[in-house]
């Protein structure tokens, strides 16, 4: 007989386990969140006890107080804080050991509990035999009464899910670091931006630069920096178009700048703050110097004093003087890549030179070299991300590939040479992750324009602008009859007033027209903010011929030769060619 | 730009609306207001006489597309006389050619409207 009874009680004990297994189970599946997991936590409790209330209260260490962290049935109890060892929970947690509860109102301990509740347990949550909390669960029915097995049963459940609770709560307070981190870094990454300057302080050298950091921050850098301020004129200014400098791009008219670019030996974050160390330094240099061999030596000297106790050893660099006096591009290398001189002749040729990268040895062995640049050439300087690329069979891009793509974009406007050398990088490396930063930056020494002009937003400068670019190109073989230029023109100088400036008084539209013997380039430039290219330049006839919609367009597509626009969609290009 | 305006056909249910010069961002305007007094004064039967224009812009185009949607929608019509080639290539772009018709002689032009 008593066997028997062993037994039944045995079995009626499995299948309890069974239970709070399968509850167990049930909170496990919960996601990562603690709220979630809290309030699965008290539902199974209080299913597994049929009680109708009950609440979780976690251990604020710091206060040495119980918070309400969950609660069923007892709404007044959100936000309730109980210091450690006051009321049933505070003694539970205290002490680390369960409570059965009957009649809890008689009882002076808890003054201020629910007298309709008849019987309650509160068992503590425990990890590692610390309490972290307490898990309370009651019942107002009266026939209820808790019993040892009963709390037994909400013991073992407590335990494991406390170690559910648990992973839940370090979770959250990673998570939350990581939240917080990665702020860091984004303002860091915005920051190590805001280093970088690429105003071009001549009107006739264009600039364009991307850069691509491994991570949000990064090692690679690149800058202009101004020289000097001049007050006479450049060669370029000198011929008769003295407005453009001023006008166009700045304020001033400089004869001298600095280009450099830069990589230091690292990634991430210490990469980071060495490069904006390294950026002042050369920014400082820039301006005391007057050659780029001489504050190569300075920045190598430097770099070794600041630097020389970590581990985080050296930067190539290539650093610049553009004069444009004479046109002439004086640099001196520090273990960088070599930038290609692309000619406008269509020649390619590395600008070399010997030394040592910043920061490794006492003396860098710099040289200086000097090249002189005819208008429309390039200068393509580049991070070993570049030529280092990988693709998914871990080839590398390497320079003769660089060269060849090089070759093939050359003719496209700077501005699309740079996108489409950035699209190809990207179509060779697939999704093969990249291991390095990457900056590119290139130059170009302007041909001279027939004509440069700025205007406000005011559609009556239209026929204004229209006019001279027909006074310039009177005589030009390339153009049919002067309504189609003016046809195209027009609608984008409306374009650019009206949907890039958005009738913006405060805003310019920049014209310049390059008429070649058999071909006119005119590009007509906003300050809005762009748009979509693909999408409008995919506009097909509207089907209904008397709507308005992209009418101009049509036009424009049909008498130029060449209509594109640049990447951000405030430059458009009308090309004519004489056929 | 110049504009004149005649009334012509067996009692002047038609007019003839010259236009000549540039239609550009300039004179658009005026050019939409000749073409809507005409409306205005409840002749929808409208010929425009394009021969001595050299120019027109977008928002000229513009204007002879709603012009010819007004002109339809009461019951009269818009038809064009004497385009030259520069325009006659630009009403072929947009594809007006396609729906208003393009007369060389003033009479058939006043013709097609019986």
């Amino acid at each position: 007989m008593e066997s028997a009874k062993k037994d039944v009680r045995g079995s009626s004990e499995r299948a309890a386990r069974n239970d709070e297994f399968y509850r167990i189970g049930q909170v496990l599946a919960t996601p990562l969140d603690l709220g979630m997991r809290l309030d699965r936590v008290l539902e199974q409790a209080i299913d597994l006890l049929q009680a109708d209330r009950g609440s979780i209260m976690l251990l604020d260490e710091d206060l040495e107080e119980l918070v309400v962290r969950a609660s069923r049935g007892l709404q007044a109890w959100r936000e309730f804080r109980v210091p450690l060892g006051e009321g049933i929970a505070g003694w539970v947690a205290e002490h680390g050991e369960p409570l059965i509860l009957h009649d809890a109102v008689s009882d002076e301990r808890f003054r201020g509990v629910n007298p309709n509740i008849k019987s309650a347990l509160a068992v503590p949550l425990r990890v590692e035999g610390k309490v972290i909390g307490v898990l309370n669960v009651s019942t107002t029915l009266e026939e209820k009464r808790y019993d040892y097995l009963d709390m037994e049963h909400l013991i073992s459940f407590a335990d494991m899910a406390a170690a559910a609770i648990e992973n839940a709560r370090l979770y959250d307070a990673l998570k939350r670091e990581q939240d917080h981190l990665k702020r860091e870094l984004l303002m860091a990454s915005r920051v190590q931006r805001s280093i970088i300057s690429t105003h071009v302080p001549c009107a006739s050298i264009r600039m364009v630069s991307r850069l691509m950091p491994a991570s949000e921050v990064g090692g690679d850098f690149f800058s202009v920096i101004t020289l000097s301020r001049d007050s006479r004129f450049c060669f370029y200014c000198s011929s008769e178009v003295q407005d453009r400098c001023q006008n166009l791009r700045s304020e001033y008219c400089p004869d001298k700048f600095g280009v450099m670019i830069g990589d230091v030996a690292n990634k991430g974050m210490p990469a980071a703050l060495i490069m904006s160390v390294l950026t002042t330094l050369l920014y400082e240099l820039g301006r005391h110097h007057i050659s780029p061999r001489t504050i190569l030596n300075q920045a190598n000297t430097a770099f070794r004093r600041f630097f020389s106790e970590s581990q985080y050893g050296f930067a190539t660099l290539f650093y610049a003087f553009y004069d444009n006096t004479d046109n002439t591009f004086t640099y001196s290398k520090a273990g960088h890549e070599p930038p290609l001189l692309l000619r406008s002749g269509g020649s390619v040729e590395f600008l070399e030179g010997e030394g040592f990268p910043v920061g490794l040895m006492e003396d860098g062995e710099y040289q200086e070299k000097t090249v002189r640049l005819e208008r429309g050439d390039r200068v393509l300087l580049y991070t070993d991300g570049l030529t280092g690329a990988l693709n998914s069979k871990g080839e590398v891009l390497g320079r003769k590939r660089l060269v060849e793509l090089v070759r093939t974009h050359v003719r496209e406007d700077i501005e699309s040479f740079l996108d489409t050398l950035a699209d190809e990088i990207m179509l060779f490396t697939g999704d093969a992750p990249q291991p390095d930063d990457v900056a590119v930056m290139v130059l170009e020494l302007e041909d001279l324009f027939d004509l440069t002009m700025t205007v406000g937003t005011d559609v009556r400068q239209i026929r204004y602008v229209i006019n001279s670019v027909l006074e310039t190109l009177r005589g030009f073989e390339g153009l049919k009859d002067p309504v189609t230029l003016r046809l195209c023109l027009e609608e984008l100088l409306h374009n650019a007033m009206e949907h890039g400036n958005r009738c913006d008084l405060s805003k310019k539209v920049y014209i310049t027209v390059k008429a070649e013997p058999r071909k006119v380039v005119i590009r007509v430039r906003d300050e809005g903010e762009g748009f979509d290219v693909n999408s409008v330049m995919a506009t097909e006839n509207d089907p209904t011929i008397l709507s308005e919609r992209g009418r101009g367009l049509t036009i424009v597509k049909h008498y130029a030769s060449e209509l594109r626009f640049n990447r951000e969609g405030n430059e458009a290009v009308l090309v004519f060619t004489a056929d | 730009m110049e504009i004149t305006v005649n009334k012509v056909g067996d009692m002047g249910e038609i007019t003839v609306i010259g236009v000549s010069g540039v239609v550009d961002s300039e004179t658009v305007d005026r050019f939409g207001e000749a073409i809507n007094k005409v409306f205005d004064e409840g002749c929808y039967n409208v010929i425009l006489d394009i021969e001595g224009l050299t120019y027109i812009n977008t928002a000229g185009l513009s204007i002879i597309a709603d012009s010819f949607k007004r002109a339809t929608q009461n019951k009269g019509a818009l038809k064009i006389l004497r385009a030259g080639e520069p325009i006659r290539e630009l009403l072929d772009v947009v594809r007006f050619t396609k729906i208003i018709d393009i007369f060389e002689d003033e009479g058939v032009a006043i013709e097609s409207f019986k």
